[in-house]
């Protein structure tokens, strides 16, 4: 799916290799921070990992000229969703260096077996499918073309495209986002009443919890 | 650029994070894993939009990102009443509705 010959200005040697080196580079960079994160024993350095490879994510989303989705990753994933999952990890309190977040080493082997599984089935696809597609660099303000990387997205663009064909759809998240916000405050409230009300009405119903917790550890 | 760079390398993304959600006990873990696999399938969107030619790829990747911080801020809020219920978050161990 190569660009049209009219549209796609000639390419400098070092325009065409740059973006596939910067690729290569980052994602270099995503692939062992994503490695890393898989296999770690400390959540705390999962969850730095999983930065790095938002980071790259953005960078990818940038090198494909999805500029105000690269900045909404830095925004709504490095800024909030990371520093939620450290807080997550603080209020567990995981022991760092435990060994104790893996599951045994059958269950490992066949996720690993799952896993090279997925990703040959994907890569062989991709390959089969679109093995001779290219993008192709295009500088200045050219037309949007299929397959040819124009200038960066901006935001009036996505804008125009998000509230003119996408507005019920984009209603319909903010709705879940609404949902979401009412319910995660409801799940992890404190429930003030149990600690307010006299303790002597309690003990039987606090025993059966504990009966409740301990038989599920069994 | 070859398309291909970036499709490969999302396929692995995804990947790691099938193998984190199957291989991990830990709660928060599991989270982090369906993280990399969102991202991953954010990376493909963007990817076929381009070639496509249109923003449609690029607006599904922004609900993506919209519904994963939903999804993260359930689920973060489930994992804390697991711990403060059971004082630990092993999803081995959440076995109470097993049949």
């Amino acid at each position: 799916m190569s660009a049209p010959a009219g549209q796609a200005v000639p390419l400098l040697l070092g325009l065409a290799i740059g973006p596939t080196i910067a690729a290569v580079v980052i994602g270099i960079v995503m692939v062992v921070a994503g490695i890393r994160l898989v296999t770690t024993d400390n959540v705390v350095h999962a969850a730095i990992s999983l930065m790095g490879v938002l980071a790259g994510v953005a960078a990818t989303f940038m090198l494909l000229g999805a500029e105000f989705l690269g900045w909404t990753q830095v925004l709504v994933y490095i800024g909030a969703i990371v520093v939620l999952f450290l807080f997550g990890v603080m209020l567990t309190r995981a022991r760092l260096g435990e060994a104790d977040l893996d599951a045994p080493v059958a269950q490992r082997w066949a996720a690993a077996g799952t896993a090279v599984l997925v990703f040959g089935l994907l890569t062989t696809v991709f390959v089969k499918v679109f093995g001779s597609a290219e993008i192709t660099v295009v500088t200045g303000q050219a037309p949007r073309e299929p397959g040819a990387l124009t200038s960066p997205t901006t935001a009036a663009d996505l804008a125009h495209d998000l509230f003119r064909d996408w507005v019920l759809p984009f209603e319909a998240v903010s709705l879940v986002l609404l949902a979401a916000l009412i319910g995660a405050i409801v799940l992890a409230r404190r429930d003030d009443r149990e600690h307010t009300r006299p303790r002597v009405a309690r003990p039987e119903i606090e025993v059966i919890d504990e009966e409740i917790g301990r038989g599920g550890e069994t | 650029m070859t398309v291909n760079i970036f499709l490969i390398l999302a396929a692995f993304l995804f990947s790691l994070g099938v193998y984190g959600v199957l291989a991990r006990r830990n709660a928060v873990m599991l989270l982090l894993s369906v993280e990399l696999m969102l991202n991953g399938v954010n990376i493909m969107l963007v990817v076929f939009g381009v070639m496509v030619g249109n923003l449609t790829g690029q607006v599904f990747a922004l609900f993506v990102i919209a519904v994963a911080a939903a999804e993260v801020g359930v689920g973060l809020g489930l994992v804390l009443l697991m711990y403060r219920n059971k004082q630990h978050v092993n999803v081995d161990d959440a076995d109470l509705m097993k049949g």
